[in-house]
């Protein structure tokens, strides 16, 4: 397994979890007319709850858990003022982020005394298969379990019939705002998770940087996906392969030398955030978001 | 504008237009007074924290100056986020804006050889030209190919932070390592004339503050008073309608995200020029990002984001006093978020209260 | 539930009292300040449906009907009043209990989620299901069920999106039947159908009340509603002021009421109507005018004075108009030859238009809605390209500012909402010499446009007549004024420094509009003529098509069916507008 190519794939494999439960959580919210511009605090919030609890209890599991508790919570915050206060989703979204970059480093100093990494010597793991952790196989099925909800399922019918148009769906007795709740809340879940695989899986410690910018990547991914979940789940694989091949071709460029001293590290980087761009405007062509996305919903609105 | 649906951008701003002063006065001070809540339930002082907090955003001159330091550019990136806004555009990018106009001018400082009175209006003027590239980038994926803003800046900041960082100032752009610069990364030291003249003995406050009360006022000028301005806002409330009337739509937004960008660029340049001297090898300030809340909690409106760039920047001053009671500087990104998210659920107090029986919040700024 | 399959549940025997009953329903609106603060859309309006009847709701645009049904349907909760099914008071503020006791509800714009298929609409919060599954198989078996009863021909497993208008208007029945609903209520359920399709549906609705099922109507097209209805309630201004039953009526008389007697306009003399019965003179009760909206209460006292000044206006410029279209005609301003363009959908919806548009005169076009007339008024002010022919136009007419547009949809192409009514009483006159000072950065001439605004609001009695309150705090009614004042005033000789206008192109004017108001846009359109603009009025309002045209034109499936003289008689130009029949709807 040092193969370059083999690298590559386990790098892959490593690293797509989080993008993929975080760009799902982004569609499920959105899907049901929720943007979602807060799945980087929300990752956030589920990568420090993750590492406290497993530190804590010493169970990784219990980590899991706490990761996704922390993003439903931060994700009520968001739900309750979107929904209730009609509030405008994205700038919403922004103050989540915010909050949890404060939020965090705050909880950081005042739990663990520091700013930087977290003082845990080891994380408890979960267990592996195949020497891969849960995560990775979750990360594989939920996009599909999800595309068959949504398609297959009554509250999946519901979920998409209040993303495209409320009005529709409240005439017939569903309730846009039980629905949005939902699917907020079930969006916070999976960024949480998608958060916990960091320290839990992925990292193995906690440290103040993360996500990193995953959260925003995840939504990059959302979009490329055009809302689909499993469109996110090849997005999210494509952003985790781009950020592979760049870490394998860095790190095959020799450390001396002519190449060297063209400082190549930063195009490199740079390079698979310039390919999507190139894609979203090139190949994707327009992509549609659900018709009521972002759209406060009011029952006595004339429409 | 091709864009299938009216988009949030008219959204925000009718979010944004409805009445702001009083508003987000009240959210400032419902961040502020949560955020006591939580430090003290952390057991720690939260008094003497806020009071340290007053005294070092505003005590002496040396405070005061820091204060006007940072609110400078927070008033710049603020502003840039807030253009953007009254076209009906999200720019998320002004951090990368920020970074590209913080090179530029540490390039245009050391690399060029002028007169005093020359040379700093250069470095500003290649800034403004460096924010402004990648917000015109966004602004044609917009246009011509439909991408959304949102998504593009928020690409584009990842662009310029790692092609500046791991590439530009370790590269090509890197100060060659001279007798006492040593450091394996960071542009040059700028010229003297190049440096923004200081204006208060004892304190770091230089000539950026005046610049970015002019910035805001121009902007206010611009947008209240002249026909251009109004065209503006005419795209952002109604991009068909203004198009409809004879705007040249799409001219109008470029226009505005150029000045968007020009503005956050200068804000990194305000930072290099007045404080930093040259690019250092990593310059992540986050002051982009938090232009957005700036201007959410100034209501898009140039007054509004002076204000809250003074309120932030006196935040941001002051929060280094935190450490005092052990608590870290970082606690002010949680009162940004906590005013934003006040400014967000603005409809929500409203309706409290009206439920209450009072009128909703009065009218505020124009 | 029992789905769709199954025989209608058994009417309760006629006599057991109504199906349907509202009792003293009332509807208080809140508003912003500037607006009176409340809109009372619905009055204490009581209404009893029997079953296996057909009671139409007629009214103008804004007369309350549609806040009516929504109340009895529970979408909106009534300020006051009970809605009864079967003798039974409903739980009110939610369609859910409305459903459960079987009424259904068809909305004037389909309620209908696009890229869901037909049978996901039908089923949607009552679907068949196995635990949380959604029984696909069963919802498309019942729909298809429900569609070879009615002989509506539909295919379950097509996203709705894909179907025609008709198709989607028997979708939202279906939708309802599925629901075993016993009581139906259809808002404008023709509104967007050809006529054949119109028809077709009303057969429909004849044989559901045959079957037992009781129908409210609600229509503001009277021969239809005559047609199909055993009775008809008349609403006007929330308030229901008149129920006849359809036998002892006729459109006259219940034109009559709709518009209120004294108040016909011009446009609607030659109906002669009769004063109505239950509300002498349009007298609100105690207490509400103070609070009403324009549109209600408000009007009465300025009415009076407004409509009488106006109806003299409108006269006198009738009799200009006799003597402009006498000898007045003048130069060609614009000429159209085989002119065609797509729709915003891609479709081919001019085919080859022929027409002249000359200096003084008033051309009228008629025709059913989406034959073409929207996409020629695009043409004509430069909003649409053209595909194929040519389009000349005099050098007058070329300058942004010599062309006149108030737009099919205000809030989308005339306003800007979020500003004030004085910066939109400028749109795209902005930057006229006398408003901005082009020496210096085109600083704007603040004083100069608040003047100009002053007079406009004035001119068109906009309320509330405060230049800085935000447009979108304003009704539709005052909005329309805004545009209009703008597009036909906001020129020489209030802005003298701005072309004259050379062309008006209007689409329905006068939407949303009170009689006072109606009088005042007319005037004003046959002010511009004298002066010696083109004017074009597209209206789907027969009457005023044929108040205001010194020429009419017919548009029909993309095509100038006819033109015809001023005043051509009703029932030739209806002709006319068949003619193309459906066929620009594709």
């Amino acid at each position: 397994m040092s193969s370059p190519l083999a690298s590559l794939a386990r790098s892959v494999l490593d690293f797509a979890p989080p993008l993929v439960l975080a760009a799902l959580g982004g569609v499920v919210s959105e899907r049901a007319g929720v943007v979602n511009i807060g799945l980087e605090g929300l990752m956030r919030v589920g990568a420090f709850a993750a590492c406290f609890a497993a530190y804590a209890t010493g169970s990784a599991w219990a980590g899991l858990a706490a990761g996704v508790a922390a993003g439903v919570a931060l994700s009520a915050v968001h739900a309750f003022v979107s929904i209730h206060g009609r509030a405008d989703q994205v700038v919403s979204g922004i103050a989540l982020n915010l909050i949890a970059l404060g939020l965090v480093t705050f909880l950081l100093e005042a739990v663990f005394g520091t700013t930087g990494t977290a003082p845990v010597d080891t994380l408890p793991e979960l267990p592996t298969l195949l020497g891969r952790s849960p995560y990775t196989y979750l990360a594989f099925a939920a996009p599909f379990a999800t595309e068959w909800a949504l398609r297959s399922t009554v509250p999946g019918l519901r979920l998409r019939a209040v993303g495209e148009h409320p009005h529709a769906a409240a005439t017939l007795g569903v309730s846009v705002a039980r629905v949005r709740w939902a699917a907020v809340l079930a969006g916070g879940a999976l960024a949480g998770l998608g958060g916990s695989a960091l320290p839990l899986a992925i990292l193995h410690r906690f440290d103040n940087k993360m996500p990193a910018g995953l959260g925003f990547m995840a939504l990059a991914a959302m979009v490329f996906g055009k809302w689909t979940p499993i469109g996110a789940l090849f997005a999210s694989l494509f952003f985790a392969f781009g950020n592979a091949a760049a870490d394998t071709l860095r790190s095959a460029i020799p450390r001396t030398g002519a190449l060297a001293a063209w400082h190549l590290d930063g195009i490199l980087l740079a390079a698979p955030y310039l390919l999507t761009l190139a894609l979203l405007g090139g190949f994707v062509g327009r992509a549609v978001p659900p018709a009521a996305d972002g759209v406060p919903f009011d029952p006595e609105a004339k429409h | 504008m091709p864009e299938g649906k009216a988009g949030f951008g008219e959204r925000l701003r009718r979010a944004l237009a409805a009445g702001t002063a009083l508003p987000s006065a009240l959210a400032v001070a419902s961040a502020l007074a949560l955020g006591f809540v939580v430090i003290a339930l952390t057991g720690k002082d939260a008094a003497g924290g806020y009071a340290r907090m007053l005294d070092g955003a505003l005590g002496g001159p040396e405070a005061l100056g820091e204060t006007g330091v940072k609110a400078a550019v927070l008033a710049c990136t603020g502003l840039s986020v807030a253009l953007a806004f009254v076209v009906g555009l999200f720019n998320i990018g002004a951090e990368g804006q920020f970074i590209a106009g913080a090179l530029g001018a540490a390039v245009a400082g050391a690399s060029v050889r002028l007169p005093g009175p020359l040379h700093v209006p250069f470095a500003l003027g290649c800034a403004a030209a460096a924010g402004a590239l990648p917000a015109l980038a966004a602004t044609w994926l917009k246009a011509k190919r439909g991408v959304h803003e949102v998504i593009s800046t928020i690409l584009l900041n990842w662009v310029v932070i790692y092609l500046v960082h791991d590439w530009l100032v370790v590269g090509p752009l890197r100060a060659p390592s001279s007798g006492a610069n040593v450091s394996a990364s960071g542009t040059a030291q700028i010229f003297a004339s190049a440096e923004l003249p200081r204006l208060l003995e004892g304190s770091r406050l230089d000539v950026g503050l005046p610049l970015a009360v002019a910035f805001a006022l121009l902007a206010w000028l611009l947008l209240g008073r002249t026909a251009l301005g109004y065209e503006l806002r005419a795209v952002g409330a109604n991009a068909e309608a203004a198009r409809a009337a004879g705007v040249p739509v799409a001219r109008r937004l470029y226009l505005a995200m150029a000045l968007s960008g020009a503005l956050a660029g200068v804000g990194g340049a305000l930072l290099i020029l007045g404080t930093e001297r040259r690019y250092p090898g990593v310059f992540r300030t986050g002051y982009g990002f938090d232009g957005i809340a700036v201007a959410l909690v100034g209501g898009a409106h140039p007054l509004g984001v002076l204000a809250a760039a003074f309120f932030f920047g006196a935040m941001r001053a002051g929060a280094t006093r935190l450490q005092l009671v052990g608590i870290h500087p970082s606690f002010t990104e949680l009162i940004q978020g906590l005013a934003v998210l006040f400014v967000a659920a603005r409809p929500l107090f409203a309706a409290l209260a009206g439920a209450l029986g009072r009128p909703p919040a009065g009218k505020g700024a124009p | 539930m029992s789905v769709g399959a199954a025989p209608p549940s058994p009417s309760p025997a006629t006599g057991a009292g109504p199906a349907l009953e509202l009792v003293r329903l009332t509807k208080v609106f809140a508003k912003p300040a500037a607006e009176g603060g409340v809109c009372v859309a619905c009055d204490d309006v009581s209404l009893a449906v029997p079953a296996g009847e057909v009671v139409a709701v007629v009214g103008e645009n804004g007369a309350g009907k549609s806040t009516l049904m929504n109340l009895a349907y529970g979408l909106y909760r009534p300020t006051s009043g009970s809605v009864r099914v079967g003798g039974r008071a409903l739980e009110l503020g939610s369609p859910r209990d409305a459903i459960a006791a079987g009424v259904g509800m068809v909305h004037q714009h389909f309620m209908l989620v696009g890229p869901l298929t037909i049978a996901e609409n039908v089923a949607l919060g009552a679907e068949p299901r196995r635990g949380l599954l959604f029984d696909r198989a069963r919802a498309e078996r019942a729909v298809a069920e429900l569609s070879d009863k009615l002989g509506f021909g539909i295919d379950p497993r097509a996203p709705v999106a894909s179907a025609s208008v008709a198709t989607q208007q028997r979708v939202e029945i279906v939708k309802v039947l599925y629901r075993g609903a016993r009581v139906l209520i259809l808002d404008e359920p023709t509104a967007a159908l050809a006529p054949a399709e119109a028809e077709a549906l009303l057969e429909s609705v004849r044989a559901l009340a045959a079957e037992g099922k009781s129908v409210v109507l609600i229509s503001h097209k009277l021969r239809e509603v005559l047609a199909v209805a055993s009775r008809v309630a008349v609403m006007r201004r929330g308030r229901l002021v008149a129920e006849r039953p359809a036998a002892e009526t006729s459109a006259e008389e219940l034109a009559g009421l709709m518009v209120g007697g004294a108040a016909a306009g011009p446009a609607r003399v030659a109906l002669g109507a009769a004063p109505p019965g239950r509300e002498g003179g349009g007298a609100p009760s105690s207490g509400r005018e103070g609070g009403g909206d324009v549109a209600a209460g408000r009007g009465a006292a300025v009415a009076g004075g407004g409509r009488g000044a106006a109806g003299a206006v409108a006269g006198g410029g009738r009799g200009a108009a006799g003597a402009g279209a006498g000898g007045g005609r003048g130069a060609p301003v614009v000429a159209l030859r085989g002119a065609t363009a797509r729709n915003d959908r891609g479709v081919v919806a001019l085919k080859g238009v022929d027409l002249e548009l000359f200096a003084g005169e008033i051309v009228a076009v008629a025709g059913v809605d989406g034959n073409g007339q929207t996409e020629l008024a695009e043409v004509l002010v430069g909003l649409r390209p053209l595909e194929g022919g040519t389009f000349e136009r005099s050098e007058a007419a070329r300058a942004r500012e010599a062309v006149a547009h108030v737009p099919e949809d205000r809030q989308r192409r005339g306003l800007c909402l979020p500003l004030s009514v004085e910066e939109n009483l400028v749109l795209g006159r902005h930057r006229a010499p006398g408003l901005v000072r082009q020496a210096a950065f085109d600083v704007v001439d603040a004083a100069a446009r608040r003047e100009l605004a002053a007079r406009l609001i004035e001119a068109l009695d906009v309320r509330p007549t405060d230049p800085g309150a935000r447009a979108e705090s304003l009704s539709g009614g005052n909005q329309q004024k805004i545009i209009v004042a703008r597009e036909l005033l906001a020129a020489p000789p209030l802005l003298p420094s701005s072309p004259p206008i050379a062309l008006v192109v209007a689409v329905q004017p006068t939407r949303g509009l009170d009689l006072g108001a109606i009088a005042n846009v007319h005037a004003r359109l046959r002010e511009a003529r004298d002066a010696g603009a083109a004017v074009l009025v597209v209206s789907l309002d027969l009457d005023e098509v044929r108040a205001l045209g010194d020429r009419i034109v017919v548009m029909a499936g993309g095509r100038v069916a006819a033109e015809l003289p001023a005043g051509a008689d009703e029932a030739l130009v209806g002709r006319h507008m068949l003619a193309g029949e459906g066929a620009a709807r594709a």
